[in-house]
């Protein structure tokens, strides 16, 4: 898996890239969302777009980013879900637990609103 | 090709990056169509990595086997762990509201999701964890 840290309007958007599946690419992830909330980033959208599948190890990792980052004060939406794993968020009613977005813009505009 | 492989892997993570590369293999040559062979490479991750981590408890002087077969148009995994046993009542409901925040405790739930079949058969000298999967 391969991460990749944009600025839109302030929201921190980590472009996420392959299949996340645990081990050295979830400690990866875990360490970035982490990184962003020292440095007092706490919009944050993770960008599905190119993520081939996840299994629950990565949404694990999503899951301690979304409640670190909402004890803080903050958030982690989703955004460009692919078919996979809105699949997977559906069995695991996770869609239920993050604001799930069609694409970056309105995940990102989101926090304005 | 061959209709039956089988591995034996150390308990640590890269146990499962290799089962799943396994499997892909196996998949593409059974012309698994792409979503079929997503749902199995998700499973065969989740059940190597619970093998790993709660079965063998990544201790290094035990291992994971992972038996890929094809028969009757089903490709049957086994997984097996030495671990002293998985009991999978014991696990706490991860559809529960009180637990849907929890990092862990999904991996069998999504496995008996994108499976047609699933067995978990625990025994003193480990668990092992049977999965079906028609193409």
């Amino acid at each position: 898996m391969q991460i990749r840290h944009s600025d839109n309007q302030g929201v921190a958007v980590l472009h996420l890239q392959g299949k996340i599946m645990g081990g050295p690419d979830a400690t990866s992830l875990h360490e970035k969302l982490h990184e962003l909330i020292e440095e007092g980033q706490l919009k944050v959208v993770v960008d599905l777009e190119d993520v081939d599948w996840m299994n629950s190890s990565g949404l694990g990792i999503l899951i301690g980013g979304l409640s670190a980052l909402r004890k803080s004060g903050g958030d982690l939406k989703l955004a460009s879900v692919t078919e996979k794993i809105d699949e997977v968020l559906h069995i695991t009613k996770l869609d239920r637990v993050f604001d799930v977005f069609g694409d970056i813009d309105s995940a990102v505009e989101s926090y304005s609103s | 090709m061959k209709t039956s492989i089988e591995k034996r892997y150390p308990s640590n993570q890269d146990a499962v990056v290799k089962a799943e590369r396994l499997v892909e293999k196996f998949t593409r040559k059974l012309d698994f169509d792409e979503d079929q062979r997503v749902d199995v490479a998700i499973a065969i991750t989740e059940a190597v990595n619970n093998a790993v981590e709660h079965g063998n408890r990544l201790q290094a002087d035990r291992t994971v086997t992972v038996r890929l077969e094809w028969r009757d148009s089903r490709l049957v995994i086994t997984v097996r762990d030495q671990g002293e046993g998985f009991d999978p009542d014991a696990i706490d409901d991860p559809l529960s509201p009180e637990n849907l925040t929890r990092p862990d405790g999904r991996g069998l739930l999504i496995v008996r999701s994108l499976m047609d079949s699933v067995e978990v058969n625990p025994s003193s000298e480990g668990t092992e964890v049977v999965m079906v999967k028609k193409r």
